[in-house]
This record gives C-alpha cells, structure tokens and sequence, in this order.
C-alpha cells in the first residue's frame, strides 16, 4: 500500500497529477486529479516498448544449473521430461485456441493474443531446451 | 476397440548414398487407430519425411512390414499401390503442388477424374470439396493466380475430394504464413472432428505438432517418444 | 587479376567439365547438329560437283584452247570448215577433233572410254600428251592410250584391243601409252587417241568433225577473232569458250540443282531446328544452377559465355563429324549420279571435292544455330534476378503459355513478301531463268522460316481448338494434361515440330513431285514406246554412244520373225536462241505403225502425215516457249547441208528434262545431214514370234562381232524407272535423315519438358497416376506433336508439290500434271503417328518409371 502513495507523491511532484479537494468526511480519503502533463505522459508511455527483458524465474533453469555440474546423464534427462510437459502444454493451450475460434465475442481477441503469447514462450522454451542438449552433448562428447 | 489404420512393425529404410550406406528408418515399428491426429516430428534428417512415405505407400521399406488400412504392402503392385492412394489415401504437401495448367476446381477433381468418375460429379464434388475449405469464389483461378494459402487449401480440398480414411500432410504449413498456417490446421482438425479422418502429419514446428492428439518424435531414423497430447492427456 | 587468356579459357573448362558430366545427353545434342550439318553439307558438294563434273570435262578436254568451234547440228560439222578457220587470220593454230565414248574389250576385260580422234600434228600444239611408251598413232588402226585404260585392260604398248564402231567391233593396236595427270585425268576418266580419220570412220562420222580447237595467234585479241570466226563460218557451227559450251549442261541440270536447292533450304531448317531444340534445352535445363553461378558473382556476360561456349563448342564438333558424313554422303550420291544420269553426256566422273564453301557452311550451320539457339534461353536465364530463378519453379513454362501474336504477325509478314515473289516472277509463257529459280528456292526457305514463326501460335490455337477436346475425349484427364503440356513452351514444342513438319512437307512435296512424274512418265510411256524391242550397241542411258551403220539396220530386218525396223535417231542440237535441245529423227512411215507422239497440240495421225511429207516438225512446249512458235509457225534449223526451214505439225507431250525435244522426220534428215547411222533401231515382232526368242536369235548372229544391248519393251520400262528412283533416292535419303533427326528432337524435348516437371509427374503419382496413365500423358503430348507436325506438315508438302509440278515445266519444259500421291501421304501419316509416340517411348519409360519421392523432392 505504501508504494502507491510514495509514486503518487512523486507524480505530484513532477506535476502529473494534483490534489483535488477533500470531498465528504472522510479526512484519510484523498482524491488525485490527472493534469494535462500527467495525460500527455500517458500517452507516451502507452506507446512506448518496455526494454527490459523477461527475468528468468523458471525452477528447471535452477535444477538444471545444479545438475550440469553434477551428472550429465541426469540433465539430459530432465530435459527430456521438461520437453514432454511443455508440448503437453502447448497442445492444451492449442485446443484452448481452437475452442476459441469457435466463440465470439469481444473477449476473443484479448484472449487470443494471451494465448499465441503463451505459445511462444512455450516454443521458446522448447527451442531453448533444445540449445541446452547441444550443448551438453558437445561438453560431454556425446553426438547429436 | 478402433479399427487400426496404419501398422509398422520394424521398419529399416536405408538408402545408398556415395557409396555409403545411410538408414534413414532404423527398425520403427508403431500402430496409428482410426480417428488419430498423429503429429510426426524431428530435425531435418531425422527420417521423419522417410516414415511418411513408407506410411503411405510411396515408397517400399528396405525391411520389415508396413500394413496400410489391414493390407500388407510389400504385396501389392505398383497399380494397386496407386489405386490404394488414390482411393483411401490423401495427400498434403509443403509446396502444394497443384498441377499449373489446371483450375482450382480442375486440381480438386483430379483425383475423380484419374479414377474416371464422370465429369459432372467429379466437379460437383469437387466443388463441395471447395466449400469445405472456403474457396468456392476461387473454383476457375489457375493455381499462379492464387495466395500460398489459398493454393494449400486447394491442395487440402484435393486430399479430401475422395474422402479417404487417411490424411498425410508432409510439412503442410513449411511454406505458409503464420496465420494461413493456423486455418489449415483447423481444417485439418476439423476434418478429424467432423469426418473422423486419420490424419499424420510431418512437421517440425511445435505449434503446428501441438494441433495432433499424439505427438511422435523422431531422431536418427527412431522413434525417441511417442506421446498423447490430446485431451484427457 | 583476370587476363584475356583467363576470361577464355574459363568458360571453356566450365563448358567441357558440363558436357563431360552429361555425355548423353551432349551426344544426342552432337548427333542432332552433325546430322543436320550432314545434310546441308552433302547437298552442298553434290551440287558443285555435279555442275562442275561437265565444265570438267569440256575444259580439261580443251586443252590450251582459247575457242572451240563446234556443231549446232547434232551430228558433227563439214570437216572443209576446218580450212576456213585456220585461214582466217588470227588464229595461231587449229586443231580437229571427233570423239566419241565406246566400250573398248581386250581379252576378257571390258572398259567404257572416251576416244578422241586427233590430228596427230596439230593436236600437239593445243594438248600435251605425256608418252611413257611409244608414241601417237600415226595410222589407221593404231591407237594410244592413258595409262588408266592400258592398267584396266591389261594394255602394253605393242597389245590390241577391240573398239566398238558403227561396222560393229574393229580392232586396234596400242603404239603408245601416256599419262593424263590432274584435273585432265579427275575429269576425263581413261581415254584415248585414234587418228582422225580412224576415228571418223568407226563413229559414223566420214567427212565430219566434232570440235576445232582454236588457239590465237599471240596479241590477238580474243573477241575481235571470235566475232572474225564467227562470221567467217556458216550456222551449223558456232564458236565459244571452253568454259561457255558447258552451259548447255547448266540448263539441262537446272531440274537436278533446283531439286536439290529445296533439299538444302530443306535441310538447312531441320538441322537448325534440332540443333536449336537440342541446345535450348540443355541451357533451359541448368536454369538454377546458371543462377547460382550469378549469385555467386558471375556477370550476366560472363554466364552468357559459358553458355555460349559450350554451345559453340558443341557446334564445332558437330559441324566438323558432319562435314565428314555429308563428304561421305556426296561421294555416294555423286557415283550414282554419274552411273544414272551423267554418263549419257559424257562425264565419267562427278568428282566430290572438298572446298572451303563447304567448310564454311558446314562451321556456320552448326555453330550459328548453335549459338543462335543457346541465345534466347540463356538470355531469359541472366535476365531474371539470379534469387527468382533459383527458387523451385512452381509452374515452368505456365507464363509464356499465352498466344504469341506478334511472332504469329512476324510469320505472317514473311510469308507475304515470299508468296508474292513467287507469284509476280511467275513466268507466262517463256523459260525460268537459272537465277529466278535461286530467287525461288531462297522464297521457300523464306516461306519455310514464314511457317516456323507462325507454328507457336499455330499450334497454340490447333490445341485449344482441337486437341484438347480430343485428347481429352479420348483419354480423359491425362489426354487433357497431354494437350496442356504442349503448349506450356510454345516455341520450344513448336521448334519440335518444325523439324517434323519440314522433314514431312519434303517427304510429302518430293513423294508427289515424283509420282507426278511417274504418272505422266506412264502415259508418255504407253503411247510414245510401242516397239516390241529396241536394240542399239553400246546403251548407256537415254542416248547411245556408238552409232549403228544403215548395214547393219538392214541385216536385221532379215532376222527371222522381225517384221519391221525402224532407225532411230537421237542427238542434241542449238537452236536459234543459243540454247540446246534434244532432236528426235524418225522414219513417221514406220512410227506410226508401233507409236502414237502424243500431242498437246495437233492431232496424231494428221501429223504423221504432214511429218511423212517432210519439211514438217513436232515440238515440245518448251520449244515453244523458247521460240515463241505455235502451230503452223516454222522453224529454222540449222543443218550441214544448209539451213532449213520447218513447219510446226504439232506440240508434243514431253517428260524430258533436257530443256526441249523436237522430232523431224528420216528423209529430212538423211537429206540434209547426209548420215545414214541411226542410234537404235525399233523392232516389231512377227505375230507368232516371241520377242524374247527374236532377240536371241538377233545376239547369236551377231555374237562376238558387235556387242549389243537389246530391250524389250517391259525392260527399258524398268530401267527408266530404275533411272528415276535413283534420282529421287537422293531426296529420299534426305527425307529418311530429316526424318531421323526430328525423331531425336522429339524425344529430347520430351526428355527436358519431363525434367522439367518431374514434380508434377511426383504429384500425379501421389494423388493416384498409375504409371500407365503418366506413359499416356506423355505420349499424348508426342502424338500431339506428331499429329500438328503431320498435319502442317502434310498440307505445306501439297503446297510445295503443288508450285514445283507446276514450275517443273518452266524449269525444263517437262509436262508433268499434279497427282495426289497417296502412298507418301500415308507414309508422312504413318511417321507423323509413329514415329512421335515412339522417339516418346523412351521419355515417357522414364517419367513413368520416376520414384514418386525422388520427383516430389525438392534441391
């Protein structure tokens, strides 16, 4: 809670918002009012592409991490199983689309840009895995 | 119990090349039931494209057996190879290849016509075969004058113009945009819902491998997993 | 870093490494351009050697000659006119001569040879005779011979030899033997020398010379004693130039060389066409891998002479195994020419040499084309962005599927301007001068080139119009695919079917032109020859060499079971307006009872009449033409006993090509040519009598004393005929290999459109093509080929038929009518249906035979 109030302070410091008057009784009510540069500053950061990337927080990339170091044949095989959950997880979120084409509605297009965002990530994930067995069979001097 | 479509039981493919021999399948063997939608996938190389044309006949295995819909195949002729397709089995290819001097509608009732039905139903046919995978403003265009999309499309209403049991499509979405891609996957999966078609794909996209309800995964010419992914998985 | 020697030799490698890689392939290309090459080349040389087989001998004959003076009168001249000419001044020497050709027998060898009788004296100083044993004759029943003719005989000075004359054989002795070298022995053959007077003697020619060799004096002007020569003596004798008497051959070979003018602007074209469609696929074939080489940093010129390079590489090669076959081809024709034909005028030997006409037109078809067809579609591959043609082609060919209206135009506008020649140089009335035939035979090849160009759009609209809704109807689905591949590379299959449809139109035109021939040849035959048999000495051809003496003529009559005998005369005489004609002499008395001269003009037996009065003559149109003269005209004829004056009792039907013929009566003849010889004799039978026993009876009481050669009538029927084949076996031989060579270009173009669209062929197995259905895509696509080859083919050969029957008689006077020749139609039928599906046999195997995944595969 006390984040917010410490952004809404600095937002009116920097003159994006402003108080409006105490309305009603309540005294630990207070009402902020967008400014013109507070609008003005929205659009902006509307349009603007975050540039931060994804952090990483995924448990596998933990275990894995560990597992290099202690048995390569062990690591392989986790991402052997990690492969298997994730194209389960894509064929889920696949016929989650598939039922979504057959719906209208206005919550369609929001839903399906959620779900082709999922997929990739997926897919990336997927495409990673597949870079870390490369790389583990060449540190091990195992073939492809 | 379902009706088995496809049985392979130690399937060695092996080719000459530059002297060298190279075992493109190396002693598959897997069964495919009625009404599957079996996604094939692997790197290039893999033998992946290899399994699909022993699966459907195109080409003969080195050794072991390949049973197409409970007839062995290694005993038919030629011809009766060909009839084989032509009658139970589609086809679906990455590069569409439709026959350029034809029409759209010309392309679908080739089959028909190859099997000499009669001109006038061939085309009816065919013409339903469009609608299904909406075409049917497209029947007289010449295949240069259609998208990628619309040509696979073309390509799909062809494979389905016969009504075979079995659907293979090698690399059905290699060449299209992303969202043409989609709509022929649906379609496929359509076809799977409504007519309880058989269908094997090759592909090496996951997106595209997560539309099948098992999932086969190829490496140096073995099957490295074999996986339901459908509902209830 | 690159150097001159670098740019060339590159693509040079590059060229041989390819058609190292693909040997069949370059092979086939090899074959098709030497073929080709083989055709225009063998034409080429038969054609000069024919020409100058004549010119040859006339002037090898000559000497050191300056002019000639010989007769305008057929049988020799007045031998006093000899005192004339070398009293008029100017002339350093003059010497006479009479020759004759004449079988020549010593022991059990037999030889023909031409003998000259010569002033021993005089004759020195026109003609060098390099003795190697002996010397000239210098009396009567001596004789010295070549050094061939005493090697063929088995001669040495001091032997004898038996000459046929017109008494029958007499014999000689050999006193001298020299050696004829260089263009003497190539032209002459073996020869030898009597005495003048000996020879006058045994050819029937007492008092009479063939030729005065004139040399002039030093100084002296050649025209100024030409025109002196000419006025000092009468018109049975004119004066030329050695090299201007051969003319008078140029005229009679006009049909032969027109022919073969045809045949070269013939050849020509399928030799291009194979050529071209052969190349062009090579090139159309490596599209990608062109394109890669550009990618890869290759100028568009640069990939040009790769190209470039390796066509002319293959061009070279194959011009140079042609030039060698059609030397070959030549050779051949030429020694059948000569035994058929030639030998009748004298010419022993139409030699072939190699010249650099030759050479050059063998290098320039051969590579021209080459290069002319590796052009266009190595052009088209620079011309595209080197990513576009790299890319997998979809649909090759589907693009330039559309009508190609402006080549169709371009075609048209050929066609115009060579019908339009042809029609507005069409002679009225008069003779085709040589030029004006030239002028003809460069038209076809300009109509020809007319057609090709109008043949994608042709063909184009033939498909659509008719074969699709046949082949299709016929087929089904692969009948229409058939239909539809045909015109996915307009030009290419219509090269194709140019090469067909040139080697049909020839078969065609040549089959008809012939049985025309054969046809008035029948009926001139069946009412001109009546005789049982006909018997001469020494019979070569349509005339004989060694005359027969009235002695002899009347010893036959005498013969049990011949009823009658008619002397007979033949001989070639100038006319007023220089040219040459054949002279017929006949008894009419006697004709009339055996033969019939069928008129075109006149009626028969009021002729005969008028021709039995005498002062009449009968005429061929040719003559006619030439001297614009109609019925009752009259004719003045030149003779040794003055000039006479002839009217025209008739026009005759002529099938010979000796560029006119005129038929004067015996009593004339004998009036005005003092002669008494005849150069064969009719005989009719006695009814009772078999004609084959009568001329047993006639060779028993002649036997050793006078060779004779005898024909029944069936039997000069057949020779004659025998003449005739060999004369259009020529065209034949020609046909056979057009015929070939587009066998060959069908089944490549077949091969290239198969690799082309071996995807397609994938997909049609794929989807359910049995391979018997792709054998018959692919030979639907060939009889498509056939069919529009044959058609255009065939109907185009009616055409040139149509224009060299009704020329032919302009040409050299020959009446010859347009007759449908169904037996070469139905042959260019059967090679039209045949030969397209089979020379398709062997790509359509393949495209049937391809693995269904090798041809889906993409690289």
């Amino acid at each position: 809670m006390g984040q917010i109030y410490s952004t809404l302070d600095r937002m009116l410091k920097d003159g994006l918002v402003e108080l409006a008057g105490a309305e009603g009784a309540d005294e630990e009510r207070k009402t902020y009012r967008i400014t013109e540069a507070g609008l003005a500053e929205l659009e902006r950061w509307l349009a603007r592409p975050p540039l931060k990337a994804r952090p990483m927080r995924n448990e596998i990339y933990v275990r894995l991490g560990l597992l290099v170091e202690k048995d390569l044949r062990r690591a392989l095989d986790l991402l052997e199983s990690q492969r298997r959950v994730y194209h389960l997880q894509m064929a889920e979120l696949t016929r989650a689309k598939i039922q979504l084409a057959k719906e209208r509605g206005p919550e369609r297009l929001r839903q399906e840009m959620m779900l082709d965002a999922a997929l990739l990530h997926v897919e990336a994930e997927l495409k990673w895995l597949d870079n870390c067995e490369a790389r583990l069979r060449a540190r091990g001097g195992m073939e492809a | 119990m379902t009706r088995e479509m496809i049985r392979l039981d130690q399937v060695v493919k092996e080719f000459r090349r530059g002297g060298a021999t190279v075992r493109a399948v190396d002693g598959v063997s897997l069964s495919v039931a009625q009404g599957e939608f079996v996604a094939v996938m692997g790197k290039s190389g893999s033998g992946k494209s290899t399994l699909l044309h022993l699966m459907s006949g195109l080409q003969q295995p080195s050794s072991g057996k390949v049973h197409l819909l409970g007839r062995d195949l290694s005993r038919l002729s030629d011809d009766e190879l060909t009839l084989l397709r032509r009658e139970q089995v589609g086809f679906v290819f990455q590069f569409f290849n439709l026959l350029p001097t034809l029409t759209a509608l010309e392309n679908v009732a080739l089959p028909l016509l190859l099997a000499r039905v009669k001109r006038s139903a061939a085309e009816a046919r065919a013409r339903e075969a469009l609608a299904t995978v909406g075409l049917s403003d497209r029947e007289g265009h010449k295949p240069e004058e259609l998208s990628g999309g619309q040509m696979q499309r073309v390509a799909l209403a062809r494979a389905l113009v016969t009504d075979p049991p079995l659907l293979f499509a090698d690399e059905p979405t290699g060449n299209l945009d992303s969202h043409s891609g989609e709509e022929v996957l649906l379609l496929l999966k359509q076809m799977q819902a409504e007519r309880g078609q058989t269908i094997v794909m090759v592909t090496h996209d996951p997106k595209a491998a997560a539309y099948g309800d098992r999932l086969i995964r190829m490496q140096d010419g073995r099957v490295i997993d074999d996986q339901v992914t459908g509902e209830g998985a | 870093m690159r150097t001159p020697l670098g740019s060339v030799s590159q693509p040079l490698q590059m060229a041989r490494h390819y058609l190292w890689g693909r040997k069949g392939r370059a092979f086939m290309t090899l074959a098709g351009i030497a073929l080709g090459v083989t055709m225009v080349v063998a034409v080429l040389l038969l054609n000069k050697a024919i020409l100058g087989s004549y010119e040859n001998l006339l002037t090898a004959a000559a000497g050191r000659a300056d002019l000639q003076v010989s007769a305008t009168t057929g049988f020799g001249f007045d031998e006093r006119l000899l005192a004339a000419v070398r009293e008029t001044a100017g002339v350093g020497a003059a010497a006479p001569v009479v020759s004759s050709g004449a079988p020549v027998f010593a022991g059990d060898r037999q030889a023909g040879a031409t003998f000259y009788g010569i002033d021993v004296e005089l004759d020195q100083k026109v003609r060098d005779y390099r003795l190697t044993a002996g010397r000239l004759p210098a009396a009567d029943g001596e004789a010295a011979v070549t050094t061939d003719l005493a090697e063929g005989l088995g001669l040495a000075e001091g032997d004898s030899f038996r000459l046929l004359t017109t008494q029958g054989l007499k014999e000689f002795r050999v006193v001298g033997v020299f050696d004829a070298r260089g263009t003497v022995r190539g032209a002459l053959g073996p020869f030898g020398v009597l005495t003048l007077e000996a020879a006058q003697e045994a050819f029937g020619k007492a008092g009479r010379l063939d030729v005065i060799d004139v040399i002039a004096a030093p100084g002296e002007s050649l025209a100024a004693l030409r025109e002196r020569l000419a006025d000092a003596l009468d018109p049975q004798v004119r004066v030329t130039t050695p090299a201007e008497r051969s003319r008078d051959m140029e005229k009679l070979l006009d049909a032969v060389v027109f022919l073969l003018t045809v045949a070269g602007s013939v050849s020509l074209f399928a030799g291009t066409f194979i050529i071209y469609t052969n190349v062009s696929m090579s090139v159309a074939e490596r599209r990608r891998e062109l394109s890669i080489l550009r990618a890869l940093g290759m100028r568009r010129g640069e990939v040009m002479a790769v190209v470039l390079t390796e066509a002319g590489l293959l061009g070279c090669l194959g011009a140079l195994a042609g030039l060698a076959n059609g030397f070959g081809m030549a050779w051949v024709m030429a020694e059948q020419m000569t035994d058929q034909f030639l030998n009748a005028y004298g010419v022993q030997r139409a030699a072939v040499t190699m010249d650099p006409a030759a050479l050059a037109a063998a290098l320039a078809v051969g590579i021209g084309a080459a290069l002319v067809a590796a052009c266009g579609p190595a052009r088209e591959t620079v011309m595209v962005s080197p990513m576009e043609a790299m890319r997998p082609t979809e649909s090759p060919g589907i693009d330039r599927a559309r009508l190609d209206w402006r080549r169709g135009a371009a075609g048209l506008a050929l066609m115009l301007p060579g019908s339009l020649t042809i029609w507005l140089t069409w002679p009225q009335n008069e003779m085709v001068s040589p030029p004006v035939l030239r002028l003809w035979g460069l038209m076809l090849a300009v109509l020809l080139l007319g057609t090709v160009l109008l043949l994608p759009l042709l063909l184009n609209l033939l498909t659509r119009a008719v074969l699709r809704p046949l082949l299709t109807g016929v087929l089904g689905v692969t009948g229409r695919l058939a239909a539809d591949n045909l015109i996915r590379m307009p030009r290419r299959t219509a090269a194709t079917v140019s090469a067909l449809m040139v080697a049909l139109t020839y078969m065609v035109a040549m089959g008809g032109v012939e049985a025309s021939q054969m046809a008035a040849f029948n009926r001139w035959f069946e009412k001109n020859i009546g005789w049982d048999m006909n018997v001469s000495s020494s019979y070569s051809g349509i005339g004989a060499l060694v005359e027969m003496d009235d002695g002899f003529v009347q010893q036959l009559a005498e013969v049990e079971g011949v009823r009658l005998v008619s002397p007979q005369k033949m001989m070639r005489v100038i006319l007023s307006d220089g040219e040459q004609a054949f002279m017929q002499v006949f008894d009419h008395r006697l004709l009339r009872q055996y033969s019939e001269t069928p008129l075109e003009e006149g009626s028969w037996p009021e002729a005969a009449d008028l021709m039995e009065q005498g002062g009449h003559v009968i005429i061929s149109p040719a003559v006619a033409a030439r001297l614009g003269l109609d019925l009752g005209d009259t004719l003045e004829l030149p003779s040794p006993g003055g000039t006479l004056t002839l009217t025209v009792a008739g026009i005759m039907t002529d099938i010979t090509p000796y560029g006119g013929t005129l038929n004067i009566d015996r009593r004339d003849y004998l009036r005005y040519w003092n002669d008494a010889t005849s150069s064969n004799v009719a005989v009719l039978v006695e009814p009772g009598h078999s004609p084959e026993a009568v001329r047993q009876r006639i060779l028993d009481r002649w036997g050793d004393t006078m060779p004779l050669a005898i024909r029944l009538n069936h039997e000069f029927w057949q020779e004659l005929k025998v003449s005739y084949d060999s004369f259009y076996g020529l065209n034949e031989a020609l046909t056979w290999i057009a015929v070939l060579v587009s066998g060959l270009a069908i089944a490549n173009t077949l091969f290239a459109a198969i690799l082309e669209r071996k995807r397609e062929i994938g997909v049609l197995r794929a989807v359910g093509t049995r391979r018997g259905e792709v054998l018959q895509v692919v030979l639907g696509e060939a009889l498509s080929i056939g069919l529009v080859g044959g058609l255009i083919g065939s109907v185009a050969g009616l055409t040139l038929q149509r224009v060299m029957v009704a020329a032919s008689q302009y040409i050299n006077g020959a009446a010859t009518e347009w007759v449908v020749d169904w037996g070469s139609l139905a042959m260019a039928a059967a090679v039209a249906l045949l030969l397209a599906p089979l020379a398709g046999l062997l790509p359509a195997r393949w495209a049937a035979r391809l693995d269904v995944v090798d041809a889906l595969r993409y690289e």
